[in-house]
């Protein structure tokens, strides 16, 4: 799992490879993708293949990489994956049939990595369901806004209405099949207070966490998606009252004036155990 | 290996190394590191078991080092022989 923040880290950058391990993200993806050049694609794997024996030493966050979505890359990059450092593999604009092919590819290879996949534009939207189930490695579903609008055909914009859509689905599919949400990376480094507003939003339609582009994210987004003092005060409460034996074998009991059944009871224990996780969803 | 033509990797930023290969005759290695005169020892065993590990005994290797940690110094030296060299 990737937790309630996940940070990108280019991999082409040894400043900030060197800077990564201090972090207190809950997870950090290795980029092979996006942030790397062509040119630079082999220089980056190489470098992280030279760097990941370090930084498991000096961490122990959970690490992930984003490979490559072109056929004569990601081969490339899932050799990374043989030095059974990386817990996590990211594939960009997943499809169905890729991940597939991946998780085939991850068997044949002996290896346990899970699979987080991106959803970045509208026909990995249509088929959220088949992504979802494609291959048990599945943990997380992720967001990627910014390509997904452009092959939307509409501008990418800071109110985000046009990603509602998608973001409702992607919430919903994770929830409906146990995986975790995480949503699109807040562009703009700088307003913090518009990544609050923002993951604050994402968290209300269902969402488990979000990625993280800058170090000074992290700690906005965890305070956002961690349980609070008082969920965590009254999730204990409830748990509490569930196990009292007058309350045992029924199907629903009264807690301060207010009803309790199971979904409350099972809300209750997911926040004690994502709180007990450190951002771990059930 | 045998380095058969000139190539780079890495960049002259902090934390990074700018390594250069080209053909030569014999090995050739010179280097320019702001932490050469603390830990050049280390350096020089690091870049020659890199070398030997592929394979490698002949060539000009520059390298200008701006306080790679060991891992960054050695992916640039294998990407640069990578780039530039062919099996013998």
């Amino acid at each position: 799992m990737l937790g309630v923040c996940s940070l990108f880290v280019p991999a082409s950058a040894p400043r900030m490879i060197n800077a990564s391990f201090t972090f207190s993200a809950n997870s950090l993806i290795f980029d092979l993708e996006d942030s790397v050049s062509l040119e630079e694609k082999d220089s980056a794997r190489i470098l992280l293949q030279e760097a990941l024996p370090l930084l498991s030493e000096l961490t122990d966050t959970h690490i992930a990489i984003r490979i490559n979505s072109e056929d004569e890359l990601w081969q490339e990059d899932l050799e990374l994956l043989r030095t059974n450092l990386v817990q996590t593999v990211v594939i960009p604009k997943a499809k169905t049939n890729r991940l597939k092919e991946i998780a085939a590819k991850l068997d044949q290879m002996n290896i346990d990595t899970r699979i987080a996949a991106i959803i970045e534009d509208t026909q990995s939207l249509e088929e959220l369901s088949h992504i979802a189930t494609a291959t048990s490695r599945i943990t997380s579903l992720l967001l990627g806004a910014e390509d997904f609008s452009f092959d939307l055909g509409v501008e990418r914009t800071m109110e985000g209405e046009e990603i509602r859509y998608a973001r409702m689905r992607i919430a919903n599919a994770a929830a409906a099949h146990g995986l975790e949400a995480l949503d699109t990376p807040y562009v703009d480094t700088k307003d913090f207070e518009g990544l609050a507003q923002e993951a604050r939003y994402v968290k209300g339609l269902g969402f488990t966490g979000k990625l993280a582009i800058s170090p000074l994210q992290i700690e906005i987004i965890q305070s956002i998606f961690n349980p609070t003092e008082h969920e965590l005060r009254w999730a204990a409460l409830v748990v509490e009252a569930a196990n009292l034996p007058e309350n045992q074998g029924k199907g629903a009991f009264s807690l301060h004036g207010k009803m309790v059944d199971l979904p409350v009871i099972r809300r209750a224990e997911k926040i004690l155990a994502r709180s007990a996780g450190k951002g771990e969803q059930l | 290996m045998k380095i058969v033509k000139k190539t780079t990797a890495g960049t002259l930023e902090s934390s990074d190394c700018l390594v250069t290969v080209s053909p030569a005759n014999e090995l050739i290695i010179k280097l320019d590191s702001v932490s050469k005169r603390r830990f050049k020892n280390h350096l020089n065993t690091l870049i020659h078991d890199t070398l030997t590990a592929l394979q490698i005994d002949s060539g000009h290797i520059e390298i200008i080092d701006r306080g790679a940690l060991d891992y960054c110094l050695r992916a640039r030296i294998i990407t640069a022989i990578k780039r530039g060299a062919e099996e013998c």
